[in-house]
């Protein structure tokens, strides 16, 4: 990575030894789920190295996995994440159903989408809203953003009720809001009465404008001007905007079955963290997640999210990181209108789901949760026990990109005080929603210049 | 401490280990009482679940800091909430929670916020011994209308 040269000193200003060094030290890279740490190390005036070091354990659950019956996979896997089990239930039944050979009905498929929908909004809305518009009007929190004006709180309560209307579509589909029990490989325990989604219908017709007024929100947003040559990588579907199926796509030539994942992607450990980095087999980094679904999807979308698009007056494809936030807010609208599409032509499947008799197989899929493609593969023994499990969520493909970014971005804040650097530096990260599954979230940043 | 003078008890929490605490709680209230119960995962939900409500029982972990299973209990809003060693996912706990519904103009009028302090919080690990001594304790208090400590 090219580095720029820093003008950088004791900040204190003393001399002696520890002129040519510089520490900054945050505890609290606050608004984002999980455990982690940033470093910034400096010599002679250049960022040497950034280091996003984030504790999840995502080789614990593929250890649990293993010798498990592959019906328990989507119930075990969803437990992953608190904010996006339903991206884990749905790579991890279509994985499993393709290591079985078992296709589902279009129903079924359409039911999945539905669910999927629900999550898009309860996940997007909560970082567009809660996490991340603070960050473009200069709040330490949505909590601060509400106080201060009474047009910033009367938002929180609307975004609040799209929220909600997403929390309702899992709570129908899936069961229950909090981790989804209705999900089985091969389908559904129980299909919803049309009189069910009917109710839901109501409710998302109700906030479908809300979804629309938040795509004008954050497209008015004073949002930093930068670009970069990013390798968006997603899901493309024949026909669809991507979120359970499609090819495995970039925007740097890639074209290939999600199952040869393996063949142009590979993990890797690092030193300074204990989850795996996902590079390109190349070592390159890469960007998954709604701006590089919509850069390589936008034609897929319905002419009124494109028309909403148009709107914004962001020019399409974007390669701005911080637009992320326009693409969620698309993304949330789009998943409004879908769901009701969904609803309207939803006819309950004769069986809520597919016979999905065990035997020995080997199967990948990739789904699009809200951060990004989500790769899942498993293989079965001849009795459905589960031998082997890989699992590679979005946050760990956006690490490495995530630390390029910061690395880029660091000479450009670092006459600024420890708190606005850091302040600054976390709104890189939160560009990408990282999602740490965790119970708790702890992020040290920390800038070294010798 | 009457469980009737609440109109509403919340559990917040996660699957994983002590974690589990409100959700523990909530789950056992229900068994037993005819109290309205329900579970939060954050903050954004726990704070639709009590908007407009006029008296909240809330129940979460506390933060291990070598006292595990140990019960407090706050009232809020006159209780500091920040010395209660609460921690939450994307920032947005009971803390935040509170606040914003204050800010919304839809707080309950009074919240009883019950902590125990949590020992291990892995992902799907089991209650800790000490934590669940604590929230059968903690049931019994509540359905016996005592003070948990």
């Amino acid at each position: 990575m090219p580095n720029e040269p820093l003008e950088t000193g004791d900040e204190a200003g003393a001399p002696g030894p520890a002129a040519n060094e510089r520490t900054i030290r945050v505890a609290a890279l606050a608004r984002v789920e999980g455990e982690g740490a940033i470093t910034v190390r400096l010599r002679g005036g250049r960022v040497e190295d950034v280091q996003f070091r984030i504790f999840e354990p995502p080789r614990f659950f593929e250890a649990i996995l293993r010798g498990r019956s592959m019906t328990e996979v989507p119930d075990i896997t969803a437990r992953i994440c608190g904010i996006c089990p339903v991206a884990y239930q749905m790579s991890a039944c279509h994985a499993l159903e393709a290591a079985l050979g078992t296709p589902i009905t279009e129903p079924i498929r359409l039911l999945r989408r539905l669910l999927y929908c629900g999550e898009w909004i309860e996940s997007h809305v909560l970082h567009v809203v809660f996490l991340h518009a603070p960050d473009f009007l200069g709040y330490e929190s949505a909590i601060a953003m509400a106080q201060d004006r009474p047009e910033h709180a009367a938002r929180v309560r609307d975004f609040l009720r799209l929220k909600k209307a997403g929390n309702a579509i899992v709570r129908a589909v899936g069961g229950r809001e909090i981790h989804p029990i209705n999900v089985r490989v091969g389908g559904f325990y129980r299909a919803p009465r049309k009189e069910e989604l009917a109710v839901l219908a109501e409710e998302l017709k109700g906030v479908r404008e809300l979804a629309r007024e938040l795509v004008r929100w954050v497209a008015g947003l004073d949002i930093p001007a930068v670009e970069h040559d990013y390798d968006f990588v997603a899901l493309r579907h024949e026909s669809e905007y991507p979120m359970n199926e499609g090819r495995l796509v970039s925007s740097r030539g890639l074209d290939a079955a999600m199952a040869e994942f393996p063949d142009h992607f590979e993990e890797r450990q690092v030193p300074h963290s204990n989850a795996l980095h996902c590079l390109r087999k190349d070592g390159g980094a890469y960007f998954v997640g709604p701006l590089a679904r919509w850069n390589l999807n936008a034609d897929r979308m319905p002419s009124a999210i494109a028309e909403a698009a148009r709107e914004t007056g962001i020019s399409w494809p974007c390669r701005n990181p911080y637009v992320s936030i326009v693409a969620r807010a698309l993304e949330v609208l789009f998943a409004v209108d879908e769901a009701l599409r969904l609803i309207a032509i939803y006819e309950p499947p004769d069986a809520p789901s597919v016979p999905c008799d065990p035997k020995a197989g080997a199967g990948a899929w990739i789904t699009e949760a809200p951060r990004g493609i989500l790769y899942h593969h498993y293989s079965v023994d001849p009795g459905g026990k589960v031998v082997s499990a890989t699992i590679v969520p979005p946050t760990s493909q956006n690490q490495r990109q995530i630390e390029e970014d910061l690395i880029r971005f660091a000479p450009t804040v670092l006459d600024l005080s420890e708190d606005q650097a850091a302040w600054k530096c976390e709104q890189v990260v939160r560009n990408y929603d990282p999602c740490i599954s965790c119970a708790t979230h702890f992020v040290r940043y920390e800038v070294i210049d010798r | 401490m009457p469980l009737s003078q609440f109109s509403l008890a919340v559990g917040l929490g996660s699957p994983h280990g002590d974690d589990r605490v409100g959700w523990e709680v909530i789950d056992r209230l229900a068994v037993r009482t005819d109290l309205p119960v329900a579970k939060a995962r954050d903050g954004t939900e726990l704070l639709q679940i009590i908007s407009g409500r006029v008296q909240v029982l809330v129940i979460d972990a506390a933060a291990p800091s070598g006292h595990p299973g140990r019960m407090r209990q706050f009232e809020w809003p006159v209780h500091d909430l920040h010395t209660a060693g609460l921690v939450s996912t994307h920032g947005l706990g009971v803390v935040e929670a509170l606040q914003m519904a204050q800010t919304l103009g839809c707080a309950p009028q009074r919240a009883t916020v019950i902590t125990i302090e949590a020992d291990q919080t892995d992902p799907l690990c089991s209650l800790s011994d000490d934590v669940e001594r604590s929230i059968d304790r903690l049931v019994e208090c509540l359905i016996n209308g005592e003070s948990p400590g």
